[in-house]
C-alpha cells in the first residue's frame, strides 16, 4: 500500500530524513519509534503533503501513485490520513461543519454522493461515542479550548468519520493520561481491517501495549536502523536508545 | 484666482448657489454650515485628520446634482428586506412609491417635514449634532463633508420613536444611487461625478426601543462612478435601546465619505454595526458621545475589500459622564491591492470616572500588496477608568490551510472556510434573520472574488 524508498527530506536546509525506507501493507500496523529530532514528525508531515518539507532524493508512494505528484487534499482523497502531534486551532470554523465539510469532499472526488446534514449527524454521532468524544466538542470550534486529550480524540474522531485506508499516527500518545490513552487505542483497534493499514509513530513502547502493531521500526538521526516484530518495542523499552545504538553499531 | 487647482470648494458652493431651496427654518442653518465649509476648505494630507485619506481623485472631479431617474419595476427589490417598513431615497430623493412607512412612529421625508407630528422636534435636532461643528474635544475641528452635506442635502428621513415605544420590526432606509450615463464631455479634462448627500436623523424618545437598517447601493453597480456624502444623526433619550445596521454595497468605483453621530442620554444604549463591501475611495467617521451617566455605546464595523479599493475609518468616542462604557470591534479583509485605515480615539473627560472602553481592530491581509493602517488614540483625563485597545495586523494561518487540505478540503474552499471564520461573528450579531443572511452571502460572495452585489 505504502511504499517509501530511499527518503531524503529537509527543512530550512537542514537535513532531517537521510534514506528512510517503509513498506506497509493493507491490514498491517507499523510502529516507528525514536527519540526526539529522529525524523519522526518530519516523516509524517511529508506524507501528508506539507509544503515547507523538501523532498530532496527518493520516492512515496501510496497504492503505487507518486504522493510528491499529488497535493495534500489529493492525499486525503486517496485515503491518506495524518492525527497531528499538535492538532491546530480553528477559531470560527465549528468542528462538525468541518468535519461534514471533510467527508463531502473526499467523497466528491471519489465520485459518491455528499451526505446531507441528517445524515452525516447520524454518521457523526455513531464514530463519536466509538471514541468517546462529548457531543458538546462538536458544536465548538475546531481544537479551540481543547485540552490536550480532547484534541488527541478529535483527530481518532476524524479519522473515524473519515475512514482512511492508511492512517499516520504522530505522537497520539504524548500528553494523554492512562485512560485517555486507552480510549485513543480503543478507537484505532476498532477501525483496523483487513484493507486499512496504520503507521503509528510515538516516542515511548507504553502505547504500543494497546495498539499492538506487526512491525516496529526505529528511527535514529534520519534513517531506519532497525527493525523487527512488536518484541522489538519491549527492548527498546528495556535497553533505552542509547542501548539499542551501541548493540547495532558494534559488538 | 484659486491657486490649488482641483481643490477648489467653488464648485460645491456653485451647487449650493443652484439649490432648489429648503425649508424657511433650514435656511439659516444651512447657510451657517456652507460658510463653515468654504472657511474650513477640503482638508489635505497636512491635516493629520485626512494623513492617509487621499482625496485626490475625487477633487479632481467636477461635481453635478444628482440626476432625477424614476426606479424601474423591481431594481430595488434585491436591497428589501420584505418584513421591514421602509423608505426608500433614490439619489438622494424620497421615492414614496416604493416606500412604506411604518405607522406607529414618525417617519418623514425631510423636503416635507411638517407630515408627521413631531416637526419641531426633528427640526430641533436637524444638523444641531452632525453639522461638522467641533464638539468638546478642542481639536477635533469642522468636518468639511458633515458641513456640505448639511448645506446640501436635498431630502432625508427623519424618524422619531416616541417615549416608551417598543418598535419590533426594524426599519429600513435604502439609499439607492443610479448615476445617469456619463454624459459626453466635450473637450474638458475633469471627469464629472454626480454628487447625492443623504441624511437620517433618528431621535429615539426616553425609554423606547427600535432598528434602523441603513442600506447604501448601487442599481447598476457597473454604471460608473458617483459620489455619495451622507450624514447620519442619532439621538438617544435617556434608557432607550437602539440598533444600528450600516450596509455599505456602493459600486467599487464610488465615492462615499459618510459622517455618523450618535448622542447618548442618561443609561441610553447605541449599537452599531458598518459593514463595507463597496466603494472606491471610502471613509467614514463615526462619533459617539456618552453624554449620560451609565450610557453606553457598542461601535463595531466589518470592510471586505479588493483590488484598489480603500476603506478608511475614523472613530471618535467620548466619555464626558461617569460609568459610561464602549466597545468597538472592527475587523478588516483585505485582498489585492486594498488599503485602509483604522484611527480609533477614545476621549476619556474628566468627570467621566469608571469609564470602560475597549477597542479592537483586526485586519487580515490576504495578498503582499494589501495594506491595513491601525492607529488607536487614547486621551484620558480620569483617573479611575479602564481603557484596552489593541490592534492586530496578520495573515492567513498556513498551518490552519494546511491542517484543512490534510483532511481533503480543496485549497480554496479552505482559504474560504478560514477568512468566513475571521468574519462571521461581525455578520452572526445581526438578529433580523432575513438581513444576517443577506450580510452573509455578501461576505461569502466577496470571498469568492464575486464583488459586492
Amino acid at each position: 500500500m505504502l511504499r517509501v524508498s530511499d527518503l531524503h527530506a529537509k527543512v530550512e536546509e537542514q537535513k532531517i530524513l537521510k534514506g528512510v525506507d517503509l513498506e506497509v501493507n493493507a491490514g498491517e500496523v507499523h510502529a516507528v519509534m525514536g527519540p526526539n529530532g529522529s525524523g519522526k514528525s518530519t516523516l509524517a508531515q511529508v506524507l501528508a503533503g506539507r509544503e515547507d518539507y523538501d523532498v530532496t532524493a527518493g520516492s512515496l508512494e501510496l497504492d503505487g501513485d507518486d504522493l510528491q505528484e499529488m497535493a495534500p487534499e489529493e492525499r486525503a482523497h486517496a485515503g491518506l490520513f495524518l492525527a497531528f502531534q499538535y492538532p491546530v486551532e480553528i477559531p470560527g470554523v465549528g468542528n462538525s461543519y468541518f468535519l461534514k465539510a471533510a467527508l463531502n469532499a473526499i467523497r466528491k472526488a471519489r465520485g459518491e454522493d455528499e451526505l446531507d446534514a441528517m445524515d452525516f449527524l447520524q454518521l457523526l454521532r455513531k464514530r463519536a461515542e466509538l471514541v468517546d468524544v462529548d457531543e458538546a466538542l462538536l458544536r465548538r470550534p475546531v481544537n479551540e479550548g481543547f485540552s490536550g486529550g480532547e484534541k488527541k480524540r478529535n483527530e481518532i474522531l476524524q479519522m473515524a468519520v473519515l475512514e482512511p485506508r492508511l492512517a499516520v499516527l504522530d505522537e497520539t500518545d504524548s500528553g494523554l493520561d492512562i485512560d485517555a490513552l486507552k480510549t485513543v487505542a480503543a478507537g484505532v483497534n476498532a477501525l483496523r481491517s483487513e484493507d486499512r493499514a496504520f503507521v503509528v509513530i510515538t516516542h515511548y513502547q507504553r502505547l504500543l501495549n494497546y495498539i499492538v502493531p506487526d512491525h516496529v521500526h526505529v528511527l535514529l538521526d534520519g534513517r531506519i536502523v532497525r527493525s523487527g516484530g512488536s518484541e522489538l518495542a519491549l527492548e527498546l523499552e528495556e535497553k533505552g536508545y542509547t542501548g539499542l545504538t551501541n548493540g547495532s553499531s558494534g559488538d | 484666482m484659486t491657486i490649488a487647482s482641483g481643490r477648489s470648494t467653488a464648485p460645491y458652493l456653485d451647487l449650493y448657489a443652484r439649490r432648489g431651496g429648503e425649508p424657511e427654518v433650514l435656511r439659516a442653518r444651512r447657510q451657517e454650515a456652507i460658510e463653515r465649509f468654504e472657511a474650513a476648505g477640503f482638508p489635505t494630507g497636512r491635516d493629520e485628520e485626512w494623513r492617509q485619506t487621499n482625496l485626490g481623485s475625487l477633487l479632481r472631479a467636477a461635481p453635478a446634482a444628482a440626476s432625477r431617474r424614476p426606479l424601474q419595476g423591481g431594481e430595488a427589490a434585491r436591497f428589501l428586506y420584505p418584513d421591514c417598513p421602509r423608505m426608500v431615497f433614490v439619489n438622494g430623493r424620497y421615492a414614496p412609491e416604493i416606500s412604506s412607512p411604518p405607522r406607529q412612529i414618525t417617519a418623514v421625508a425631510l423636503a416635507e417635514p411638517g407630515a408627521g407630528g413631531d416637526t419641531e422636534a426633528v427640526l430641533e435636532h436637524l444638523g444641531a449634532h452632525a453639522s461638522g461643528r467641533a464638539s468638546c474635544s478642542a481639536d477635533a475641528g469642522v468636518h468639511p463633508f458633515a458641513a456640505l452635506n448639511t448645506g446640501l442635502f436635498e431630502d432625508g428621513a427623519a424618524i422619531v420613536i416616541p417615549d416608551g415605544a417598543v418598535v419590533e420590526q426594524p426599519l429600513q432606509v435604502l439609499w439607492l444611487n443610479a448615476p445617469a450615463a456619463p454624459a459626453a464631455e466635450s473637450g474638458g479634462d475633469t471627469p464629472a461625478v454626480e454628487v447625492s448627500f443623504p441624511r437620517l436623523l433618528v431621535i429615539a424618545g426616553e425609554n423606547s426601543q427600535a432598528s434602523v437598517i441603513e442600506t447604501f447601493a448601487a442599481v447598476d453597480p457597473k454604471a460608473g462612478g458617483y459620489f455619495v456624502c451622507p450624514v447620519s444623526e442619532f439621538v438617544c433619550g435617556a434608557g432607550s435601546v437602539l440598533h444600528h445596521t450600516r450596509l455599505q454595497a456602493d459600486a467599487t468605483d464610488a465615492f462615499h465619505l459618510g459622517f455618523q453621530h450618535a448622542q447618548l442620554e442618561r443609561s441610553a444604549s447605541f449599537d452599531s454595526s458598518s459593514l463595507a463591501f463597496g466603494g472606491g475611495l471610502v471613509r467614514n467617521d463615526t462619533v459617539g458621545l456618552l453624554d449620560g451617566e451609565g450610557s453606553h455605546c457598542t461601535l463595531d464595523g466589518l470592510y471586505v475589500i479588493d483590488g484598489s479599493q480603500f476603506v478608511d475609518n475614523h472613530m471618535r468616542v467620548e466619555h464626558r459622564q461617569p460609568h459610561t462604557t464602549s466597545h468597538q470591534l472592527y475587523k478588516g479583509v483585505l485582498d489585492g491591492r486594498a488599503r485602509s485605515v483604522f484611527n480609533g480615539r477614545i476621549y476619556v473627560h474628566q468627570a467621566a470616572q469608571k469609564t470602560d472602553a475597549k477597542q479592537t481592530n483586526r485586519n487580515l491581509l490576504l495578498s503582499k500588496s494589501a495594506l491595513a493602517n491601525s492607529n488607536p488614540q487614547l486621551e484620558i483625563f480620569a483617573d479611575d477608568v479602564r481603557c484596552t485597545h489593541g490592534s492586530t495586523i496578520g495573515r492567513l494561518d498556513e498551518e490552519a490551510l494546511f491542517y484543512l487540505r490534510s483532511r481533503g478540503i480543496e485549497r480554496e474552499q479552505a482559504h474560504a472556510m478560514l477568512v468566513y471564520a475571521f468574519a462571521r461573528e461581525l455578520v452572526e450579531k445581526a438578529s433580523h434573520e432575513p438581513l444576517r443572511q443577506d450580510l452573509e452571502s455578501r461576505l461569502l460572495a466577496s470571498l469568492n472574488g464575486g464583488g459586492p452585489r
